[in-house]
C-alpha cells in the first residue's frame, strides 16, 4: 500500500513536469503554427541553471527563479533573431532551424559543463520525509508537485479568464482573424513563445535535484512531450494535461513492476491510445486543417 | 539543369558515374563504402519527405532493425548453405518492411486528413521521433537478442553468390564496396522507376493537395502506406550493409542520434531530385570525418550548418550547384521547386 501511494505521487509528479513541458510546445504549435524542436532545450537550460547558480552559492529557490529568467531571455534572443524569421516558410524548415539549434545548444552544454551527469542537491528543509496519514513521501516531491499544480491552474486561469489569455486562445482558433482585428501577431508570438520556454525551464528546474543532470535530458523530455502532444492532441490544454498525468502515472506504476522497461512505458501507452482512439484522446483547435 | 545531360535516366546515369569515381575521390575506400550505405539510409528519409510529404525521424530505427536482423541472420544461418549476404539483405529488407508496415498503420491511421504540410505532418513527425526512442530502449533492454550496450559482436562478412556454388567472398575493402555500390545503383534504379510511374504521380497529387487527391479517388493511406514500408526496407537494407561493414551492430545504429544524422543527411542534400541523398550524405559523412578530428566539439558547427541551410540554401547543396550551374550557363531556372 505504502509502495502503491508512493508511485502514484511519483507518476502525478512525473506527469506534471511532463505536462509543463508539453504544454509550452502545445501553445507553441497552437498559436504559431510552430514546430519547436528546440523546445527540450528551454528544459535542458533550465536544469543547468539550477546547478551553476546553487554552485555558486543562491538558494535553491533563488536559482530556479534565475534560471528560469536567464532562460526566457534566452528564448526571447531565440526568437526574435533567428526563429521569427522562419515562420512563413513551410514547417520543414521549423523542425530544421529549431533542430540546428538544438545540436548547437547541447554542444554548449557538452562544452561547458562536460558531457558527464551531475547531481543536485535537494534543497535543505526539504530533505526529510512527509508523512501523509499512515504513508510517508519526500518532501521535495511533494513541492514539485505542488509547484507545478499551482503553474498548471495559473496558466488556466490565464488562458481563459484574461484578455491576453483570450486572445491567445483566439490565435490558436483563427491567427488571420486576429491579426487583421488590429492585434501585434508579432508580439503575442514572442510572448507566447517566451512562456512556453519559461514552463519548459521550469520543469527542468524543478527535476534537477530528483534526476540531476545530463546533456541528453532535453531530447529525452522532448520525446515525451511529444508522445504527450501526440495522445492529447496538438493545441489542446486539456489533452495535454490528461495525457501527461496518463503517462507519467503508467509509467511510474510499471517501474515498480518492471524497473529498467519503465522507460518504455511512456510509448507502449501511446500505441495502445492509438490503436483505440486512432485520432488520439482529444482533439483540440489542431483538428482543422491549414 | 543536370535534367538536360542523359534524359529519361539522367540521375540514375548520374548516380552509376559517381559510384565508379567515389572509391578514388575519396581519403580511403571504407569512407565511401560508409557513404554509399548512408546514402541508402538517407534515400529512406528523402523519399518520404519528397513524395509523402512527410518528415520521418524515425528512419534510424528501421536501419537499426534491418542491422540487427542481418547480423542475427549472418551469426546463425550464416554458415548454412542458405546463408549468402544477398539473402541476408533480402531478409533484413522483408522485415524491416514488416516493421514499417505495422508503424506505418498506426502512424498514418493517426494523422488521416491532417495534411500531411500541416498537423498531419508535424504529429507524424513527433510519432516516428517516438517509434525510434522505442526501438532503442527495446534494443537496450533486450540483450539477449542485440548485445545490448556492447552489441552485436562478430558478425561473419558473408560470401554472396547462388547457394549450392562457391561464393564470391567480401572480405576486401574493394570487393564489399564494389557490392555496396551494386546494391545501392539497383535500389536508385527501382526508386527512379517507381516515382516516373503512374503510382508515383499519385504521390505528386497528394503533395499538391491531399483533399483534392482523395476526391479524385486516390485512397492517400494506402499510398503514403506503401511510401513508408518502401522506405522502411530501403532503409533496413542499408543497415544489414552496415553490420556487415563494421562486422558488429552497435547500439548506436538504432538509437535516436542515428535518426538524426538520417534527417540531416536529407535536409543537407537537399529533395529537388534523388540526387540530393547522395549529395548531403558525401557533405555529412565526408565533413563530420574531416572536422571530428580537428575539433571535439563539431557537431556545433553541424547545427550552425543546418540553420544557414534554412536562411540561405533551403534546397540543400543539390540547390546550391544548381544555382551556381544556372549562373554560369545563364539559362532561367528548370522550375524545380524544393
Amino acid at each position: 500500500m505504502q509502495l502503491l501511494v508512493s508511485q502514484l505521487l511519483n507518476g502525478v509528479g512525473l506527469g506534471m513536469i511532463y505536462f509543463l513541458v508539453a504544454v509550452g510546445l502545445t501553445l507553441i504549435f497552437g498559436v504559431m503554427r510552430f514546430v519547436n524542436f528546440a523546445h527540450g532545450v528551454f528544459y535542458l537550460l533550465g536544469a543547468y541553471g539550477v546547478l551553476t547558480l546553487s554552485e555558486h552559492g543562491a538558494n535553491f529557490f533563488v536559482a530556479v527563479v534565475g534560471s528560469i529568467a536567464l532562460v526566457m531571455i534566452f528564448a526571447l534572443v531565440l526568437e526574435r533573431g533567428v526563429l521569427s524569421r522562419v515562420y512563413e516558410l513551410p514547417p520543414f524548415f521549423h523542425i530544421l532551424s529549431t533542430f540546428g539549434v538544438t545540436l548547437m545548444v547541447e554542444e554548449a552544454v557538452r562544452t561547458f559543463w562536460t558531457a558527464a551527469p551531475h547531481r543536485v542537491p535537494t534543497p535543505p528543509g526539504f530533505r526529510g520525509l512527509a508523512t501523509l496519514g499512515p504513508f510517508f513521501y519526500p518532501n521535495y516531491r511533494l513541492v514539485v508537485i505542488a509547484i507545478a499544480m499551482v503553474c498548471a491552474v495559473a496558466l488556466w486561469v490565464f488562458l481563459e479568464r484574461t484578455r491576453y489569455g483570450a486572445t491567445i486562445r483566439a490565435g490558436a482558433e483563427h491567427r488571420e482573424t486576429v491579426r487583421l482585428l488590429g492585434i501585434d501577431v508579432a508580439r503575442l508570438f514572442s510572448f507566447n513563445f517566451v512562456l512556453g520556454a519559461g514552463l519548459a525551464a521550469l520543469a527542468g528546474a524543478l527535476v534537477s535535484p530528483i534526476r540531476g543532470v545530463d546533456p541528453n535530458m532535453g531530447l529525452e523530455a522532448l520525446a515525451i512531450a511529444f508522445v504527450v502532444c501526440v495522445v492529447g492532441g496538438l493545441g489542446s490544454f486539456r489533452g495535454a494535461l490528461v495525457a501527461a498525468l496518463l503517462v507519467g502515472i503508467m509509467q511510474s506504476l510499471a517501474t515498480s513492476l518492471w524497473g529498467s522497461g519503465a522507460s518504455l512505458v511512456a510509448y507502449l501507452v501511446m500505441m495502445l491510445v492509438l490503436l483505440v482512439k486512432p485520432q488520439g484522446l482529444f482533439a483540440g483547435p489542431g483538428r482543422s486543417t491549414s | 539543369m543536370i535534367s538536360q545531360l542523359t534524359g529519361r535516366f539522367r540521375t540514375v546515369a548520374i548516380y552509376i558515374l559517381a559510384l565508379c569515381c567515389l572509391p578514388f575521390a575519396m581519403p580511403s575506400v571504407p569512407l565511401a563504402t560508409e557513404i554509399v550505405i548512408m546514402t541508402l539510409a538517407t534515400l529512406s528519409c528523402h523519399l518520404l519527405l519528397a513524395y509523402g510529404p512527410l518528415l520521418s525521424f524515425g528512419q534510424g530505427a528501421f536501419f537499426g532493425i534491418g542491422a540487427y536482423i542481418g547480423g542475427l541472420y549472418a551469426l546463425h544461418v550464416g554458415s548454412s548453405p542458405f546463408g549468402g549476404a544477398g539473402t541476408a539483405l533480402l531478409i533484413g529488407g522483408a522485415g524491416t518492411a514488416i516493421a514499417a508496415l505495422a508503424v506505418g498503420m498506426v502512424a498514418l491511421r493517426r494523422i488521416a486528413g491532417l495534411g500531411g504540410h500541416g498537423v498531419g505532418g508535424v504529429t507524424f513527425l513527433m510519432l516516428t521521433f517516438a517509434v525510434a526512442q522505442v526501438a532503442y530502449f527495446a534494443a537496450y533492454n533486450i540483450p539477449q537478442v542485440t548485445g545490448g550496450e556492447n552489441g552485436l559482436l562478430n558478425i561473419p562478412r558473408l560470401p554472396v553468390g547462388v547457394p549450392g556454388l562457391p561464393g564470391l567472398p567480401l572480405e576486401s575493402a574493394g570487393a564489399f564496396y564494389l557490392f555496396c555500390a551494386v546494391v545501392l545503383g539497383l535500389v536508385v534504379l527501382l526508386v527512379d522507376l517507381f516515382v516516373n510511374s503512374t503510382v508515383g504521380q499519385a504521390f505528386r497529387a497528394i503533395g499538391e493537395n491531399e483533399q483534392r487527391a482523395s476526391a479524385i479517388g486516390y485512397n492517400v493511406f494506402v499510398l503514403r502506406l506503401a511510401l513508408f514500408v518502401m522506405s522502411g526496407a530501403i532503409a533496413g537494407i542499408a543497415g544489414v550493409l552496415y553490420g556487415m561493414f563494421l562486422g558488429l551492430v552497435p547500439l548506436s545504429a538504432i538509437d535516436l542520434t542515428q535518426s538524426e544524422r538520417i534527417v540531416i543527411m536529407t535536409a543537407l542534400g537537399g529533395t529537388g531530385s534523388l540526387l540530393g541523398a547522395l549529395l548531403g550524405t558525401i557533405c555529412f559523412v565526408l565533413g563530420s570525418d574531416l572536422l571530428s578530428k580537428i575539433w571535439p566539439h563539431w557537431p556545433f558547427a553541424l547545427g550552425a550548418a543546418i540553420v544557414l541551410v534554412v536562411f540561405f540554401a533551403r534546397g540543400g547543396v543539390l540547390g546550391l550547384i544548381e544555382n551556381l550551374l544556372r549562373a554560369v550557363t545563364g539559362k532561367p531556372s528548370q522550375g524545380r521547386s524544393v
